[in-house]
């Protein structure tokens, strides 16, 4: 089983050859199309392998040079240690002749969830493959180029990954639909790496920043700030001005008449009536409760409190309420602040 | 996340939920205390705190046991006393926050600049947002988010009580 594996792969690489050979001699401006259903079709192929594997255990079939492959007409020789696992060189290959990014990216999720309920031996090389898997992109990466240059001829390509994958979707829609659930879609650029841990770091990254634009929208003053360092600083500016305002209130409530007699009814609607007003305006009004800049808070404060809202209906302030406010009931703003900074810090 | 889009009467809504309770807590602390000595410093400090508290607890009901922050908020209110820890943890905050901005200069620079977030302001806003000092950095955003959401609402509504009782 040990042996099986890396022939079989082999001998995936030996048609992947093939279909290069083939697709080299001469008729490979026609024959672009075909190349990326083949190669989308030998991705199918191979994870179907992987799973018929364990039967195909007694073939023996002799290759040459299990550790060393050339190419030679691609111009291309790909050398690989003697003790390493020679399937490595189907990750390129497969990622090249399916060419692409996103399609590479798949198989390779792909085969490293199908490697895992194979068991031990597999895990072994697992472990090898990661440490060749740098060596395998910056070889995917070359082979990239190269079909890049192949398809530079037809002008109406425009970048390697769009086109080609509309035609590989076309094409063998049947593999993809074989393929399609076991894996999150993510688009790896050239260059990048295509192993499960940076896609599932990608894949982090993209929810992160999704999420950063979403509170950015919901953060008042934060469009113009760039880098996510400054923007966690103002969301960080802004929690923290809510809660003080919270507390402000909550400071001018319990400082406004305590017998007041609530009538809840009657609050009720006259809260549910007003418009839905924009709490904090501007950055300029964040309330800072240090004790230096006492003053400037005040203003501020003074400011959000008085300003934004506008009482539309001033006929039930008259009769039931006003009967019972104590006149000493008033506090000024300075009394409260002094209050609450006493509070604070006692 | 969409409940937030308050229609004008709707009885639903995340505000009139928070009005409703907020309403009814608050006449329950001004019917319990007729006749004390109602306007000096210390009792008016102690109704300060029965009334954030108050806030604080009808916001997280009303938001229900959906999110992690309020399950926090009700775990944390229903564990300490309304005392004044909150107030040292406040002041706590503020020093670190101030130590730290200025480690950020240097430590803003070394960190990666392709969307890795630098670890000092998440763990500020782990420390501001209540339960959040176990989240990673995508569930404390979305914690953040809808915890924004639901301060403004809480401003909005004791504003505008605010304003009924002291014009």
């Amino acid at each position: 089983m040990n042996r099986a594996l890396p022939e079989m792969l082999q001998w995936q690489q030996q048609q992947q050859q093939q279909s290069y050979f083939s697709e080299l001699s001469g008729v490979f401006r026609s024959q672009i199309s075909h190349l990326c259903f083949d190669g989308g079709f030998m991705s199918s192929d191979s994870v179907v392998t992987r799973e018929v594997k364990p039967d195909n255990n007694g073939l023996e079939t002799a290759w040459p040079e299990p550790g060393k492959l050339e190419m030679g007409s691609l111009g291309l020789g790909f050398e690989f240690e003697p003790c390493g696992p020679s399937y490595n060189m189907n990750y390129a290959i497969s990622g090249t002749s399916s060419c692409p990014p996103p399609a590479a990216a798949e198989l390779v999720t792909g085969k490293m969830g199908s490697a895992v309920g194979t068991g031990n031996e597999s895990f072994k090389k697992r472990k090898a493959d990661k440490l060749q898997n740098s060596k395998a992109a910056v070889e995917d990466d070359s082979m990239k180029k190269i079909k890049a240059y192949e398809e530079d001829g037809e002008s109406k390509i425009t970048g390697p990954s769009n086109s080609n994958k509309s035609k590989h979707k076309k094409e063998n829609s049947k593999a993809s639909e074989v393929q399609k659930p076991d894996y999150i879609h993510v688009r790896a650029r050239r260059g990048q790496a295509t192993d499960s841990h940076s896609l599932a770091e990608r894949v982090r990254r993209e929810k992160i920043s999704e999420r950063m634009k979403y509170l950015q929208d919901l953060v008042p003053g934060c469009n113009k700030i760039t880098g996510k360092a400054g923007m966690l600083d103002e969301i960080i500016n802004y929690v923290q001005s809510l809660q003080r305002q919270v507390e402000f209130l909550s400071m001018k409530l319990a400082a406004v008449n305590p017998r007041l007699d609530f009538n809840i009814d009657n609050l009720f609607t006259k809260v549910e009536e007003f418009p839905a007003v924009q709490v904090v305006a501007n950055p300029i009004h964040y309330l800072h409760f240090n004790p230096a800049q006492e003053v400037v808070s005040e203003t501020a404060l003074r400011r959000t409190i008085s300003a934004p809202v506008t009482i539309p209906d001033t006929s039930f302030l008259d009769s039931s309420c006003f009967a019972q406010i104590q006149p000493s009931a008033t506090w000024d703003d300075v009394e409260l602040q002094n209050l609450y900074n006493a509070g604070r810090f006692h | 996340m969409n409940k937030y889009n308050p229609p004008r009467m709707n009885p639903s809504s995340l505000r009139s939920r928070f009005a409703t309770r907020f309403l009814r807590s608050l006449s329950e602390i001004n019917a319990q205390k007729p006749t004390a000595s109602s306007s000096s410093p210390t009792e008016i400090f102690r109704r300060y705190r029965r009334i954030k508290v108050a806030a604080d607890k009808s916001m997280a009901y009303s938001v229900r046991s959906r999110r992690t922050w309020s399950r926090a908020m009700l775990w944390k209110l229903r564990t300490r006393p309304c005392g004044r820890r909150s107030v040292k943890t406040s002041t706590i905050v503020r020093k670190t926050r101030h130590e730290k901005q200025n480690k950020n200069t240097t430590t803003a620079t070394t960190t990666g600049e392709d969307g890795v977030v630098s670890g000092v302001e998440a763990d500020e806003l782990r420390e501001l947002v209540p339960g959040g000092e176990a989240m990673d950095l995508y569930n404390l955003l979305d914690e953040t988010a809808h915890y924004i959401k639901c301060l403004t609402t809480q401003v909005q509504v004791m504003k505008k009580i605010a304003d009924f009782y002291s014009p």
